[in-house]
């Protein structure tokens, strides 16, 4: 049920995406004489389109993540932090309070887009079944695109790839467990607090302070032995699976 | 099968717009809904399609078996612009809609089937929504109802702009699909009203009332409607 739904889910997106290329491309000079008014019936040439605007959106993925991991972490921490011996638990500080403060500012399960519009109001589709199924995809989708950037600037910062891969995992498991934290808030009260601007200034000035201020009086928190600990990573599975549920 | 409306209210700020309505809906009839501008027609489809909450009262659907609340996923619901995703063709549309629903639909059904009901030619099929016509748009809102089949159908003025052939095409389908059905249908054209509706409910006063059925035929059926929504207003 639920994969057929993210199947029609992929199909809506990338006929929409499709189509808004082909719109705008008959609309630029020259070339869109080029293109024929029969051209959103062309099936295969449409696959072809959303295939390659797929493989261009997971470049851009993997380089905006390593953009933001890069500059973010490991490059704030090189500038601010001379001394070699704490540069990993800088790095640490950084990236730990980044992701798990910055988590809970954004929710995509109440975020408003094009996509979810058209499938849950339009062609009544079940909304458990998008919102589940787009929110593991897109989890999915963040973990993959997000290793091999967390991967090397773990390593490439004193630490090791069983330590980068705990990180990408924590980082997958807060993000859910954000989204699971905003519907518990919602049920409870009705309220959105993705949708506030004072919680979300709040919480984005306690994410840089905790993250930055820190490293910038160079005592950074020594995270090391908290987060390899094995009773934290029980805790980190365990608070997934709540989360999931 | 029938919907119940028990004392239905909404209010925005001070002023009421709908105030206790009490009213049952039979299967098998379009039920023309009039009232002035700003009367609450609209407010009234938008509490029983789940778009806003109504502040009391309860809307049920009886069936021979069971009474249950009505279910916003149950309620189909025309806005008088047609609100569809401008940049998939009306095929892709239909396509994904049958894919979604496909528990509504016979095998046998094909998205063309479809189309060919409601006479959109082939070329018109793979254009962009966004190109469509008034029209055509509301004739894919209509196959979204063939389709998914809602018992209950809210039409809020969806034939006020159209030409008289779409309009025709679509008084038609609407007569072939009510006996499956509870239609309501908003309007502020009497001729319209009388032309396809089974009904007349007059919304005055935030409350539904429905005309007598020995008037509707009546050569002065347009001044005693009129009188009696002046009355009610401004008793």
């Amino acid at each position: 049920m639920m994969q057929n739904t993210l199947r029609t889910v992929f199909n809506v997106k990338a006929s929409v995406n499709a189509n808004v290329f082909l719109y705008y491309l008959k609309r630029l000079p020259l070339i869109g004489r080029l293109v024929h008014s029969h051209v959103y019936a062309d099936v295969s040439l449409k696959r072809n389109v959303s295939i390659v605007a797929g493989v261009f959106r997971a470049i851009f993925m993997l380089f905006s993540k390593a953009l933001f991991v890069g500059l973010l972490s490991v490059l704030a921490v090189l500038l601010i932090e001379q001394d070699v011996s704490l540069r990993y638990a800088a790095y640490l500080n950084v990236f730990f309070f980044l992701n798990a403060i910055g988590s809970f500012i954004t929710s995509s399960i109440f975020e408003t887009d094009r996509n979810k519009y058209i499938c849950i109001r339009l062609m009544h589709m079940n909304a458990h079944d998008y919102i589940v199924s787009t929110l593991l995809f897109h989890e999915l989708v963040d973990f993959v695109t997000f290793l091999p950037a967390v991967l090397l600037a773990t390593v490439f910062m004193g630490g090791t790839l069983a330590q980068g891969l705990v990180l990408a995992i924590m980082l997958s498991t807060l993000s859910l467990t954000a989204e699971a934290s905003f519907l518990l808030v919602y049920s409870g009260t009705g309220v959105i607090l993705s949708k506030k601007s004072a919680y979300v200034a709040f919480t984005f000035i306690l994410c840089l302070a905790a993250a930055y201020v820190p490293v910038l009086m160079h005592r950074p928190l020594m995270l090391g032995d908290l987060l390899f600990h094995p009773v934290f990573l029980l805790l980190l599975f365990l608070l997934l699976g709540c989360s999931l549920m | 099968m029938q919907l119940e409306l028990r004392d239905v209210r909404k209010a925005f700020d001070d002023k009421e717009v709908l105030n206790g309505i009490d009213f049952t809906f039979d299967q098998g009839k379009i039920y023309g809904l009039i009232g002035r501008n700003g009367a609450g027609k609209t407010t009234l489809f938008n509490c029983l399609s789940g778009e806003i909450h109504a502040d009391a009262g309860e809307a049920l659907l009886l069936s021979e078996e069971q009474k249950q609340p009505l279910d916003p996923e149950r309620v189909g619901y025309v806005l008088s612009t047609p609100i569809l995703p401008e940049f998939l063709t009306g095929y892709e549309f239909i396509k994904f809609f049958i894919d979604v629903n496909k528990d509504h639909v016979p095998a046998d059904k094909k998205a063309d089937d479809y189309f060919d009901l409601v006479q959109i030619s082939q070329d018109d099929r793979h254009r962009l929504i966004k190109g469509y016509s008034h029209g055509m748009k509301n004739k894919i809102q209509m196959l979204c109802f063939i389709i998914s089949k809602p018992p209950v159908i809210l039409l809020d003025e969806p034939l006020t702009s159209l030409d008289v052939v779409v309009a025709l095409e679509i008084k038609r389908l609407l007569r072939e699909m009510r006996q499956d059905h509870i239609i309501l249908f908003s309007t502020h054209i009497l001729q319209l009203a009388t032309d396809l509706c089974d009904e007349i409910v007059l919304l005055n006063d935030g409350k539904l009332e429905q005309v007598d059925h020995s008037i509707i035929g009546d050569p002065q059926f347009e001044e005693k409607v009129i009188s009696l929504l002046k009355d009610e207003n401004e008793a």
